[in-house]
């Protein structure tokens, strides 16, 4: 086969496949807009999820920051307990004497009973 | 992103008829043709929706051929177990069932002397084209129909470009043979 013979052909084959296109009947055009509509919604539906998750994750680290922020400067915090009350709580010695420490140290000042 | 769906919407729009079309002649049936272009369309659409518009004619291209392939795969199996369990009699139905021409609906409610005139032609070029190996039809409508360079076809097809061009030539000069002095 020519160069210009297989042109023709080819020229001849690609109108006669564009008239194919042309010529697609009512119902199955109408069956190809309804598959392209379903498919812009999964794209639209993938894109809300994908804006979900971002927005999820987001929310999620502000809330994290928040409350590492809130612990750090809560009045329970480690750092904001003073150094006496922390010797006492770390203390084994009993709680009941710290309790009555003035009463002992009213007792040394003015001497024990005889 | 209503904007980058708007564009998706167009560029599927732009090559829907196309692509249905090549997937009936690869397949001769409509339904699974319709099958073959929903699969295309809602990969493309969830797994690609947000690349570059210049990305989506290669990968719907690539996307739609895969799934073509699949089909073949798919039916090559059930044809299998099919010759196995069935009977001659229902073989010969299978075989009516395969035969575009046999298949060819008319909906478009045309009359006798119109169906002649302008779907004699197009079936029997649907006819021509989907008896050929299906690496042949692919290379063939690539190059022909899409305009695809021969780099560009090899890499929808996934082979090589001499591979495009010997599945080519063969289908030029199949169809050539096949088809009659009109074309």
């Amino acid at each position: 086969m020519t160069k210009h013979n297989e042109d023709e052909l080819n020229a001849n084959i690609r109108q006669a496949l564009d008239e194919s296109v042309d010529a697609l009947d009512a119902s199955t055009l109408s069956k190809i807009r309804q598959i392209r509509a379903q498919a812009i919604e999964k794209a639209e539906v993938r894109s809300v999820h994908w804006q979900g998750y971002l927005l999820g994750g987001l929310a999620t680290a502000c809330v994290m920051v928040l409350a590492v922020v809130l612990l750090l400067n809560s009045p329970t915090s480690m750092q904001s307990v003073p150094v006496d009350d922390l010797e006492l709580i770390s203390s084994s010695d009993n709680l009941e004497l710290f309790e009555d420490l003035e009463f002992y140290e009213w007792l040394e000042e003015d001497g024990l009973p005889s | 992103m209503l904007q980058a769906h708007r564009e998706l919407d167009a560029f599927l729009a732009s090559v829907e008829k196309r692509a249905f079309r090549t997937a009936e002649i690869a397949t001769g049936n409509k339904d699974d043709a319709l099958d073959i272009l929903q699969d295309a369309m809602f990969k493309l659409a969830e797994k690609y929706h947000d690349h570059d518009a210049e990305e989506w004619g290669p990968l719907f291209t690539t996307i739609l051929q895969s799934r073509i392939r699949d089909w073949y795969r798919r039916n090559a199996v059930r044809n299998k177990f099919r010759s196995w369990f069935s009977s001659k009699d229902e073989d010969q139905n299978d075989n009516d069932h395969k035969d575009p021409l046999q298949q060819a609906e008319d909906d478009k409610a045309r009359t006798p002397e119109q169906l002649l005139q302008a779907g004699r032609r197009i079936d029997e070029l649907d006819s021509a084209i989907h008896a050929l190996p299906l690496r042949q039809q692919q290379a063939f409508l690539l190059r022909i129909w899409e305009g695809y360079s021969v780099e560009e076809t090899a890499s929808a097809m996934k082979c090589s470009a001499g591979s495009v061009k010997t599945h080519y030539s063969r289908a030029v000069h199949a169809l050539r043979e096949k088809l009659d002095q009109h074309w």
